[in-house]
């Protein structure tokens, strides 16, 4: 999986979006930026994910530089106090907690973003199917929506995660490399995600595909396909984009919690969820082992949900005066 | 009506049997089986008594012919033996079915009655101080990780106070009504708390979406207290959307009572679920998923049969 900057598709299709409201009925792209802006809780948010992301990508560079390590055990050290050479203290096994936080979220943030875009791409397909082809077909795939999003989907998901994957007839050595826990992780958050987008797509889809563009593009001979790629998808765009943006932060939530029940993303590798699968039994000894995973967990989801909320404002402007 | 009840309930078990053959084949895919365990606990096993234990428990046989096997028996009663309790499944499931029921309907009789008057005071007074701060607060609640909110809870009020117990169901040597209760305070208040903020948010926008419409105008310009024009004309209108999510929420409220009931030690089917599959309890996993389903699934129906009730524009025919 390549790594890249988490900020860096929100930004591009936000001005992408720009791009089109300044095409489309000459408004400027700072109208967009202004109403944004304006929005301070989203913009500080933005701040504070850049931030947060930039640090946590840059984990390993900051392993180099200041000489602590996140994996090396110090048994002399354990539950150390925060000092000059370990910011934030150290673990149970003397590990510094502030690199493993870095790492971990490193880890977090990948399975958020990457999960969410997935999630966006099966939602966005099957709803602009089902809204655009209508009748049994979309009755059918709208039932099968319902009926994922009705089912207690975190035991569903323990079990899932605990398949035994070389009984589907995968290889074992896939399985059972170091990064197998991530794909397994964001394989099944994807599987999950997709519903919210489906429905927002599929009723956007339903209205759009009576509007006169539709039927003057069907007379000018473009196809199902062509429709859907070019004249409903860029129409379909905000509502996307603002539920991706409000799904990477559940998106962060679940992978958390199946990895603090020890189903998620699997030790050695850091994981905000995993830091605190045992930090229940360290809340008499080290409770602040308890307290950073969570607070960063915390911090992040609620700036993706601002800044899904900012988002949404600023790309339909109408839902912000009926607040 | 009644021909919709009877549709509706034929609806749900269908979904239920497609459920349970889901189930079933997710359940086959757990590593291991009910023979490594046997070779686990008597390693002297041979690879032909391997192959003849496999062929006397139909093991060997596709998957189509042992969920067939598996369903027969079902429905004549019998759902197989718990390996963890040494108990037939249904006799380890009942009391905790009864458990979660307890604690999932005290957080969500708790969750209304905070989301209730906190969202229509949000609603009717937008942008005011309140508003944001309710606004603040329900964002606050829906981006909190629940697993780790319920730490926090048992650091401050287990570790630091005592007020409450860390977890578990009694203390030893009590079990009276008092004690019981004693211990569902922090789960209820943890489970409440992770997903009153959702409800907060709906009830808040469905609130304003209704005090927006045309007959809310009237009813005020025929002088109607602004008490009467609240509850009478916005809030029955308004509830109608929020049942429905509350009835969607009840997947998720399942969900967090499986977290809930890890950390506290409560014995429901959540945590029977979770213990089940970390401990390769084929039986046990697989009737707990499906009673936790069909539990989602009832709460769905009770949420369409509401809404017929709450709003007589909806015919079944």
């Amino acid at each position: 999986m390549t790594e890249r900057d988490p900020t860096a598709d929100t930004a591009g299709e936000l001005r992408a979006g720009a791009a089109r409201a300044l095409e489309a009925s000459a408004t400027p792209a700072r109208l967009l930026w202004r109403r944004f802006r304006g929005h301070h809780l989203a913009l500080g948010s933005l701040i504070v994910l850049v931030v947060l992301a930039a640090l946590s990508f840059a984990a390993p560079v900051i392993e180099a530089w200041t000489g602590l390590s996140a994996t090396r055990v110090d048994l002399m050290a354990r539950n150390a106090a925060p000092t000059l050479a370990h910011p934030l203290g150290t673990d149970e096994l003397g590990r510094d907690l502030l690199i493993r936080l870095l790492y971990g979220g490193r880890v977090s943030l990948t399975v958020g973003l990457v999960a969410a875009v997935i999630s966006a791409i099966i939602g966005t397909v099957v709803g602009i199917a089902a809204g655009y082809y209508g009748g049994r077909f979309d009755a059918a795939l709208m039932r099968f929506t319902d009926g994922v999003i009705a089912l207690p989907l975190l035991p569903l998901l323990i079990v899932l995660a605990a398949i035994d994957f070389t009984k589907l007839g995968l290889p074992e050595g896939l399985m059972t490399s170091e990064s197998a826990s991530l794909y397994r992780m964001i394989l099944l958050v994807s599987l999950v995600g997709w519903t919210t987008v489906a429905r927002l797509v599929r009723g956007a889809t339903l209205s759009l595909k009576t509007r006169e563009f539709v039927t003057a593009a069907r007379a000018l001979g473009a196809g199902n396909a062509r429709i859907m790629w070019v004249h409903l998808l860029p129409n379909v765009a905000s509502p996307i984009i603002v539920s991706t943006t409000l799904s990477i932060g559940n998106i962060i939530l679940l992978e958390s919690v199946l990895s603090f029940l020890g189903l998620g993303i699997q030790p050695p590798m850091a994981s905000w969820g995993n830091m605190l699968t045992n930090a229940q039994e360290l809340i008499y000894s080290n409770p602040m082992l308890a307290v950073w995973p969570g607070l960063l967990i915390f911090v992040t989801v609620i700036a993706f949900n601002f800044l899904g909320d900012g988002l949404q404002d600023a790309l339909d402007p109408r839902s912000g005066l009926q607040r | 009506m009644l021909s919709y009840i009877v549709q509706r309930l034929v609806q749900t078990a269908l979904v239920l049997f497609v459920m349970s053959f889901i189930i079933y084949a997710m359940i086959g895919l757990m590593p291991g089986d009910p023979i490594d365990l046997m070779v686990q606990a008597d390693p002297d096993l041979t690879a032909e008594d391997q192959a003849r234990l496999k062929q006397l428990y139909g093991l060997d046989q596709p998957l189509t012919t042992r969920y067939w096997n598996w369903l027969t028996a079902a429905v004549q009663g019998d759902f197989g033996y718990s390996r963890l309790f040494a108990q037939p499944v249904l006799d380890v499931l009942w009391p905790r079915l009864g458990n979660t029921i307890v604690l999932i309907g005290c957080a969500f009789l708790l969750s209304l009655a905070i989301a209730l008057p906190a969202g229509i005071a949000a609603a009717t007074r937008p942008r005011s101080l309140l508003d944001n701060a309710v606004n603040l607060g329900a964002f606050a609640g829906i981006s909190v990780p629940p697993f780790w909110l319920a730490i926090l809870l048992i650091i401050l009020f287990a570790v630091t106070l005592e007020w409450f117990p860390a977890g578990g169901m009694t203390d030893p040597g009590q079990g009276g009504l008092l004690d019981q209760l004693h211990h569902l305070v922090l789960p209820v208040v943890a489970l409440t708390l992770a997903r009153v903020g959702g409800i907060i948010r709906y009830v808040r926008a469905s609130m304003m979406e209704a005090l927006r419409q045309d007959y809310i105008r009237t009813a005020r310009a025929k002088g109607l207290s602004r008490r009467r024009v609240l509850v009478s004309h916005a809030l029955r209108n308004a509830m109608i959307p929020v049942v429905t999510i509350l009835a969607l929420d009840m997947g998720m409220l399942v969900s967090g009572a499986l977290i809930t009931e890890t950390i506290f030690g409560w014995l429901g089917m959540g945590k029977t679920v979770y213990d089940a599959v970390l401990g390769n309890d084929y039986n046990l996993a697989l009737m707990g998923l499906l009673f936790a389903t069909a539990l989602t699934l009832l709460a769905n129906l009770l949420a369409d049969l509401a809404y017929a009730w709450l709003d007589p524009r909806i015919t079944y025919d």
